[in-house]
């Protein structure tokens, strides 16, 4: 479960941290790799800019994507993701303030495999994380 | 058509056909009467030259009867034939010098080319013309068949030429002499000169210039013309026509024996009108005749009079037409004209005249009427103009409004996210103390801490209540039937399977249906129903209706509770967002519900309105368009 990476793509450092923290209270221990913007995450994903000696071979079990960062945003990291034949089939989960139906529907399109929305009340918010580390981390079958 | 051409065309079917009607009867009239003159005319002109030849002939018949029976004859005649045989010499010259005291003069004076007398056998006794005597005395009569007849009777020979005297054109009149014993001694023969005859026959007067007049004798089955003809000088006692010949009709007519008249065709297969007789005792057939075209000359000029007529009635109604076309279509085409230049934008233009007539009246007519109509241009031109700048503002507003609400969702967009990532914050790290630092904490801090986490729950819930306010305002419509006593009856139905605590009883009539958005719809009842639900949480027992009922002479639906209630004082507070008359603990919520419904049932084109009366209750009524 170690060698297991999240990659945690979020520009806001309250949310990075309050996410870490909810994680590690829903007990998932994995590595999380966070990029402050869409360009980082994409970097770390294919080796290039500050990841360009990163091993490639480690590819993130999962990706925690926010859709409104500077630079690149959420939506176009996913189509980035899916047109590439190495992440193409990368589980990638929007985690979102944005509750607007249009981002839900954008989201699918681009073939988020979920959509989460963050919830204000903590304590909700740690249920939605133990619950995706539950299942993506623990339960799904990467392809 | 234009008027002139119909104007035209009328005036001449007016004139010309009564014209050609009248012609015509007149013509045939005229044809009949003038044919029945003519024909009697030329009966007339036949009589009497008819008359004029047997009046001639009789007096013949007169002069040869007295000759007959001169004494002189009866006494001198034997003699004279005696001393052809062996009689005295002396008494034959004394017979002859008798009877040329007596004979001579009366050949003279009665006008005959000659006198003969012949014995009983036939034979030339006695010869008046002494140039002759000498010629024919001792001979027998040129022709037997005369002889034989004038030993009967008094009779006319046919026509001949006498060649012995110049080829004269003549005729004998023989009758038989009886002695004074009353024997048959002789005959007495006239010759009469024919040239006279002609000369009163070929007389055409009152037969024009084509009339003539002729005399045929049948021979055998043929007509001989007996006079000279008109047309043909020589045809006397040449010319022949077979009877059953199509042309000289009226002359085989006469020498047949027949009396008659009619149109018919003559010797030269011209047209004629003609008239026949017959005179027995000559075996002569009389012909009066003239040409059909001189006979119907009147009638061509009256042909030529009526087309001069007709021509000069039809000139002269062409010349009405075009005149009064002219009075009638030189103002109406001013009138076109001016209209056509009021059409074409010139508003100014005016057709009126100062003429009495219709057209005049017309004319001024249009003026007023184009009057009004610039009046009414103009106003329409003013009203389009403001009409313009009006959309030109309303386009300008509706641009401004687009603008704003691009800018109210971006606003909303950002609500959402940006506004909430702090709560989060300010939730999150609240509860990173609480849970970490619990030890270090005493309860007061505890419970200003907890407060924060409140306070930011409520503000996120705010900011969810105001974004799905402005989405009901943004989302699209899709109108269609709406069953909401079915909504109802749901939301009624799930309020009390989450609330099976409380005693509420729903009463909702059923068949109310309205036309509007079934999704806008169910949140504004949802709304309704939640605010009832919640008013009447506080009574032992509650109940809620939803019906409808007439208001404003419209259907209102409406969602009646007999909960808190309200002051009406607060009313018109009611329906803006976040407006609230009750305290939180009281009654939880952030004021948005009404707000909401509002909202939807304006975008309904509805109207919503409430009423109420504190702890007796609330009602909210909405109608929808």
């Amino acid at each position: 479960m170690n060698n297991k990476v999240i990659l945690l793509v979020e520009d806001n450092p309250d949310d990075v941290k309050l996410t870490m923290r909810a994680l590690k209270k829903s007990n998932v221990l994995n590595d999380v790799v966070v990029a402050q913007d869409g360009a980082e995450a994409l970097d770390y994903l294919f080796c290039t800019g500050k990841y360009a000696g990163r091993d490639k071979k480690i590819m993130p079990q999962v990706v925690l994507l926010d859709l409104k960062m500077p630079k690149v945003d959420g939506f176009e990291v996913l189509q980035r993701i899916r047109e590439d034949e190495r992440t193409k089939l990368l589980p990638v989960v929007i985690l979102t303030t944005s509750s607007e139906d249009k981002d839900r529907v954008a989201g699918y399109r681009f073939h988020a495999n979920s959509f989460v929305r963050k919830p204000v009340d903590f304590n909700e918010f740690t249920e939605a994380v133990r619950q995706l580390g539950l299942y993506w981390l623990l339960l799904n079958e990467t392809a | 058509m234009s008027l002139k051409k119909k104007l035209i065309i009328l005036l001449i079917a007016f004139t010309l056909i009564p014209l050609v009607m009248f012609g015509t009867v007149m013509f045939s009239q005229a044809i009949t009467a003038l044919k029945a003159v003519r024909i009697a005319q030329l009966n007339n002109i036949a009589d009497l030259k008819k008359d004029k030849i047997e009046t001639f002939f009789s007096e013949r018949t007169a002069d040869i009867r007295s000759t007959q029976n001169y004494l002189n004859i009866k006494r001198n005649l034997p003699l004279l034939y005696a001393s052809s045989g062996e009689g005295t010499r002396a008494s034959s010259a004394n017979a002859l010098k008798e009877l040329d005291s007596q004979l001579k003069p009366f050949q003279v004076d009665y006008g005959y080319l000659n006198l003969m007398l012949t014995d009983q056998h036939g034979r030339v006794v006695y010869v008046s013309d002494d140039a002759l005597r000498p010629k024919l005395v001792g001979k027998p009569l040129s022709d037997r068949h005369i002889y034989e007849e004038g030993e009967k009777a008094i009779y006319f020979s046919d026509i001949f030429v006498n060649n012995a005297r110049g080829n004269t054109v003549e005729m004998y009149c023989v009758a038989p002499v009886k002695g004074l014993n009353g024997n048959f001694i002789g005959e007495v023969v006239t010759e009469i000169d024919m040239g006279p005859i002609y000369s009163f026959i070929q007389d055409t007067t009152g037969l024009g210039k084509t009339g003539e007049v002729l005399i045929a004798k049948q021979e055998g089955k043929e007509a001989v013309f007996l006079s000279p003809l008109r047309y043909d000088p020589e045809a006397a006692l040449k010319k022949r026509v077979a009877f059953n010949d199509t042309v000289a009709h009226p002359a085989q007519m006469a020498a047949r024996g027949e009396d008659g008249s009619g149109i018919t065709r003559d010797y030269q297969g011209t047209e004629v009108l003609a008239a026949w007789r017959y005179i027995p005792f000559l075996r002569w057939g009389l012909v009066t005749k003239i040409n059909a075209d001189e006979a119907f000359a009147p009638i061509a000029q009256l042909r030529t009079f009526f087309m001069a007529a007709g021509f000069f009635v039809v000139a002269l109604g062409a010349f009405a037409a075009l005149a009064i076309s002219k009075t009638i279509t030189g103002p109406l085409s001013s009138l076109q004209e001016g209209a056509k230049a009021i059409t074409a934008g010139d508003l100014d233009r005016r057709v009126g005249t100062n003429a009495r007539d219709e057209i005049g009246q017309l004319s001024r007519a249009f003026d007023v009427m184009t009057d009004a109509l610039v009046h009414d241009i103009t106003e329409r031109k003013k009203a389009e103009e403001k009409i313009k700048k009006l959309n030109e503002d309303l386009e300008h507003h509706v641009a401004q409004l687009v603008q704003s609400n691009k800018e109210l969702e971006a606003f909303s967009y950002s609500v959402s996210h940006d506004l909430r990532s702090p709560l989060r914050g300010i939730d999150g790290f609240s509860l990173a103390l609480l849970e970490d630092y619990a030890h270090k904490l005493d309860d007061s801090a505890r419970d200003y801490l907890e407060r924060i986490r409140l306070a930011s729950q409520r503000m996120s819930q705010l900011i969810d209540d105001l974004l799905n306010l402005s989405r009901i305002t943004r989302s699209e419509m899709k109108r269609e039937r709406v069953d909401l006593s079915r909504i109802a009856q749901d939301i009624a139905g799930r309020l009390k399977k989450n609330h099976p605590e409380r005693t509420v009883e729903f009463v909702v009539s059923g068949g109310l249906t309205a036309y509007g958005d079934e999704r806008l719809l169910r949140i504004a009842l949802e709304n309704l129903f939640g605010n009832a639900w919640k008013f009447t949480g506080a009574h032992q027992q509650g109940r809620i209706e939803f019906g409808s009922t007439q208001r404003d002479g419209r259907a209102a639906f409406f969602v009646k509770d007999d909960g808190a209630g309200f002051d009406m004082a607060y009313v018109d507070k009611l329906f803006g967002p976040f407006q609230r008359l009750h305290a939180s603990s009281d009654f939880p919520g952030t004021g948005i519900g009404l707000a909401t419904v509002q909202r939807i049932i304006h975008r309904h084109g509805g109207r919503v309105w409430i009423e109420g009366e504190v702890e007796k209750g609330a009602t909210v009524y909405f109608t929808l368009s």
